[in-house]
């Protein structure tokens, strides 16, 4: 019997008559591969490809324990399934089940927050590496700082919009009442404390990775953000390093590259969420919601 | 039984198998081939999208879960999925009483 199958390889037969599986040559490893290409707008394709591979290795290993060689019967398995272009259009009719609300505007926006929030971290370090700012200078990099955080947050929100499966759940007024209190901690002037609102957007990005697996690349950079920028912020600091501002005898560069890190991730896992978004739409446009 | 012949019941059969008990698409289509003594034949794969839409519906859930170190999902259905597989039933036995009265030449609803 072919009872420990594993998740990917080829099914070949040990010394004792079991089976086992290696990495290469396989039938049903290509056939997922080749069923992934043609799934490739999909924004549920990482689910479909696990259930697929699932379906696949078990008929291989029934056919394995009927006495149909192994190689045979991953042929087989595949067989049994499909061609892959045929299953793409039957997929087609079907609407990917991440349906984001306002996918598309979300998107723009994030990346628009993104490009805001990058000009908004090379002010914040020109500044405060070439002797500081007024007072004047410092409320607008604040605010902008605020809107960027904002519309870069977009996606984010967009995607919890559907993380309870019916409408605008818990999550999602949990994320939206975090986002708009960064943004608001920003534009009300307290962008030297960023740590704070940096670490609810995180929260924001560990609420929406739960639900949303296949964006796990993009939330968990957005994640992991502002914790890894608040933790160089608070080591740097607490070691002194680099220069020190003598108006209030802090040192200068942890902050700055603190805030440097956490909007440099952000603005990477915003760049890939929005793409993602963008991509589904596409999809989406094309099939309509079954009744 | 080919599968274009199953178009537009599949659903139906689906429904069907689900109602027993929950199941994963492999024991799915392991018991529509038992339940059918091997009549339907279709491309397995075509049941994926089928349960997805169900799923979508509302008329089923689907639950992960690792086993042996893969993903696997399985499906169960809802109350709004027994609601539909009673209708359906309901207008499936309509459907095939007046079939198998036209075929058979017997004037429905008489038999």
């Amino acid at each position: 019997m072919a009872e420990s199958m594993r998740s990917v390889g080829t099914l070949t037969e040990t010394e004792d008559g079991t089976t086992d599986s290696v990495a290469t040559g396989s039938p049903i490893d290509a056939y997922v591969v080749a069923l992934g290409v043609t799934l490739r707008r999909r924004g549920d394709r990482d689910d479909i490809l696990a259930e697929t591979a699932d379906h696949l290795w078990l008929t291989a290993e029934r056919l394995v324990s009927t006495g149909v060689a192994p190689l045979d019967a991953e042929r087989a398995a595949v067989e049994r399934f499909g061609d892959p272009e045929v299953l793409a259009r039957v997929w087609a009719t079907v609407p990917s089940r991440h349906r984001p609300l306002l996918a598309a505007p979300a998107a723009v926006s994030g990346l628009v927050g993104a490009a805001a929030l990058a000009a908004s971290t090379a002010v914040y370090q020109l500044r405060a590496m070439t002797g500081g700012w007024d007072q004047s200078e410092y409320l607008t990099w604040s605010s902008v700082a605020g809107v960027a955080l904002l519309l870069a947050c977009a996606p984010l929100l967009s995607l919890l919009a559907d993380a309870d499966r019916r409408g605008l759940g818990v999550r999602f007024a949990v994320g939206a009442a975090a986002v708009a209190l960064a943004a608001t901690w920003f534009v009300g002037g307290l962008g030297w404390a960023w740590p704070v609102p940096g670490l609810l957007v995180s929260g924001v990005a560990v609420l929406a990775v739960r639900r949303w697996r296949d964006q796990r690349v993009g939330l968990g950079l957005v994640a992991a953000a502002w914790p890894l920028g608040t933790l160089a912020y608070v080591v740097g600091d607490a070691l002194h390093l680099g220069p020190v501002d003598y108006t209030y005898l802090q040192p200068i560069l942890p902050p700055v590259v603190g805030f440097w890190i956490g909007a440099t991730l952000m603005v990477a896992g915003v760049v890939a969420v929005a793409r993602t978004l963008l991509a589904v739409r596409s999809t989406d446009r094309a099939t309509p919601t079954p009744a | 039984m080919k599968g274009n012949v199953l178009k537009g019941h599949l659903e139906m059969l689906v429904l069907s198998v689900l109602a027993r008990q929950p199941r994963h698409g492999y024991a799915i289509i392991e018991d529509l081939r038992v339940w059918s003594d091997d009549a339907f034949e279709l491309p397995e794969g075509t049941l994926y999208p089928v349960l997805h839409r169900l799923e979508k519906s509302g008329l089923i859930s689907g639950s992960w879960d690792d086993v042996d170190g893969r993903r696997r999902k399985s499906y169960a259905l809802t109350d709004g999925g027994h609601a539909a597989l009673d209708e359906q039933r309901r207008s499936w036995h309509e459907f095939s009483v007046a079939v198998e009265s036209v075929i058979g030449g017997v004037p429905w609803p008489s038999r």
